[in-house]
């Protein structure tokens, strides 16, 4: 058998770690990259290492931030008594693309899923605990997922937050049941936010 | 309903094939290792989105290929369906994991979405142990019957699956003590929940299901025994009790184990706990029935499948006969070919013919099953 060269192998082993990316396509894609241009791989190469210098988390609702501090939390526009709590900052995205929310977010990086070793240790929940102790915020809006470890997530929060005598509302189940929210429609997400329901 | 048409490409030893069927009986017979039960087992799949042989479904691809596929051709009352499944080998080793994707006249179909599309009864040597084998394969039959009859159960049963895989992960992990009960609760209540669906419509369909049973093996007994199928529910007791009754039966079981849960990692009450008991004379067959008296309630009970299939949807399923004649004496072969007349669409193998009775052979259209080939 021929070697393949190891700068080859190594890309192919990269890119295949990537989620959605099995080893057929890793191959392709390298052997693309390996036909295209310098300067255009130098600019992609470029984007990833910028990515990791110049993006982190927010240090408060932990969606994606330049700074300490996130667009969204720093927009003196948004609605502080309103809190929107997500699984992931794509469903921030999400919601933000339907126009409807003027809230800020919580990003609780993930759900409860004990198969993969996810209790709520394991996310953003004490932070969301102590931000609610600290700021004024009069209605939380669990949004995680409408599939189990969502669900569970949602029930989870909502006893936790209770004792801080905030409301609590769920997403309304316009969306689909199992389903994931940054794949929802703007429409039946926009519908979901105005048909929420008291937890 | 019936089954017009299969094909199969690099399915087990099938390189290709493509096999018109006709609407009443057909007999498939050859050797041994020549492919016959692979057939049938290509249309428990379109059927049952799932093999019933194996849950490793990179054993359905031919040896050496990257793909398997089976088509089904439908035909009711409404018009025509095609059912595809296409079964793809995962790449390398570490994501070994094969994928199944389902069709249904070319539009993407979940597995559970597939599932009563293509209705069968099946009954092959593996059900003989139906009685005193694992309490395994009487849920198996259950689900296998009950998911045919309705979509929601299908669901019911997957979502069910995905939450205990949830729980038992968490109660390993509270007993290693990586993860705090927090959450605990909320994993309960879900599976309650979804468990007590599943209980209250296994009950239901167990009483509708008896009276058949029943009077089958009156019928095959000559009036001398008397066969009950009891539905024995863990950790609940169902009866007429509502969904969110048994549901809190549940929530108050799994509270009691709950030392004992943790201390096995293992949820240990609900749906898979349960057991179909079949008495006959009122004493538990499982411990005191005969080789010849299994048959006959086992036969008595494939024969209420059939006939509860039949009469609840309105439609005959296809019934799949794999291997069974040789398993039974000459009279219990004889009543359960008497059940297929006017009867259902059926596949039959026999390695050997002399196990049909000639008057049976000369309506069937009879088939050669030869090393993934069939030929008339
Ligand atoms: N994935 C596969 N690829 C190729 N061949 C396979 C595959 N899986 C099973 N086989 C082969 O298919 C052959 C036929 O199996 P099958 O169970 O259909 O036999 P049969 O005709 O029912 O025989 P019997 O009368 O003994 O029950 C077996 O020899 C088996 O090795
Ligand atoms: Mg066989
Ligand atoms: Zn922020």
């Amino acid at each position: 058998m021929t070697e393949v060269p190891g700068a080859l192998t190594r890309l192919m082993e990269e890119l295949g770690r990537l989620p959605g990316i099995g080893p057929k396509t890793a191959q392709r894609l390298s052997f693309y990259l390996l036909r295209t241009p310098r300067d255009s791989v130098e600019r992609l190469a470029g984007a990833l290492v910028e990515l990791k210098a110049r993006i982190r988390f927010c240090e408060q609702c932990f969606f994606i931030a330049e700074g300490d501090r996130c667009a969204i939390c720093l927009s003196p526009r948004r609605d502080r008594s309103i809190l929107c709590v997500v699984e992931e900052p794509l469903d921030v995205l999400a919601i933000e693309r339907t126009g409807e929310y003027h809230g800020v977010y919580h990003v609780l990086q993930g759900a409860i899923s004990p198969i993969d070793g996810i209790g709520p240790g394991e996310l953003k929940i004490a932070e969301l605990v102590a931000r609610l102790r600290r700021e004024p915020v009069a209605e939380v809006i669990l949004a995680t997922d409408p599939d189990m470890e969502g669900e569970a997530t949602a029930s989870y929060l909502a006893e936790q937050l209770e004792p801080l005598g905030v409301r609590t509302s769920r997403l309304a189940h316009g969306l689909p049941v199992g389903g994931e929210l940054e794949y929802a429609d703007e429409l039946t997400l926009a519908r979901a936010f105005s048909g929420r329901q008291a937890f | 309903m019936f089954l017009s048409n299969i094909s199969l490409y690099d399915f087990r030893n099938y390189r290709e094939l493509n096999l018109p069927l006709e609407r009443s009986v057909t007999v498939l017979t050859g050797g041994n290792a020549q492919g016959k039960t692979n057939l049938v087992e290509a249309v428990a799949l379109a059927a049952l989105a799932r093999s019933p042989r194996t849950q490793q479904t990179a054993e359905l691809i031919r040896f050496g290929q990257p793909q398997a596929r089976v088509t089904c051709l439908v035909q009711r009352e409404s018009g025509m369906e095609e059912l595809d499944i296409r079964i793809s080998a995962g790449g390398r080793p570490e994501q070994a994991r094969t994928s199944k994707r389902f069709q249904v006249n070319g539009r993407a179909r979940s597995a559970t979405d597939m599932v009563g599309e293509l209705r069968v009864v099946l009954f092959w040597p593996d059900d003989l142990q139906l009685i005193k084998g694992p309490s395994e394969l009487r849920r198996r039959f259950l689900n296998t019957l009950l998911t045919q009859l309705e979509r929601e159960h299908a669901r019911a049963l997957t979502d069910y699956q995905h939450l205990l895989e949830q729980r038992n992960a968490l109660l390993k992990a509270i007993r290693e003590g990586t993860q705090s009960p927090a959450s605990l609760d909320y994993w309960s209540d879900a599976l309650a929940r979804v468990g007590a669906a599943i209980m209250v419509e296994r009950q239901r369909r167990v009483l509708e299901l008896q009276p058949l049973a029943a009077a089958f093996h009156r019928e095959l007994t000559d009036d001398r025994e008397h066969l009950e199928l009891l539905y024995r529910p863990s950790g609940a007791r169902v009866g007429e009790a509502p969904p969110d009754a048994v549901a809190e039966q549940l929530r108050a079981a799994m509270a009691r184990s709950r030392e004992e849960e943790i201390g096995r990692g293992q949820t240990v009450v609900g749906p898979q706990r349960d057991d179909l008991e079949m008495r006959l004379d009122s004493r538990e067959s499982r411990l005191y029935a005969s080789q010849g008296q299994q048959r006959t309630a086992i036969l008595s009970l494939k024969l209420a499948e059939l006939h509860y299939l039949a009469e609840a949807t309105g439609e005959q399923p296809v019934l799949l006969l794999d291997d069974v004649m040789s398993e039974l004496d000459q009279s219990r072969r004889e009543r359960l070919l008497a059940a297929l007349e006017p009867g259902p669409q059926a596949m039959i193998t026999a390695a050997d013919l002399h196990d049909l009775p000639g008057s049976f052979l000369e309506q069937a259209a009879i088939f050669q099953v030869e090393a993934g080939r069939v030929h008339a």
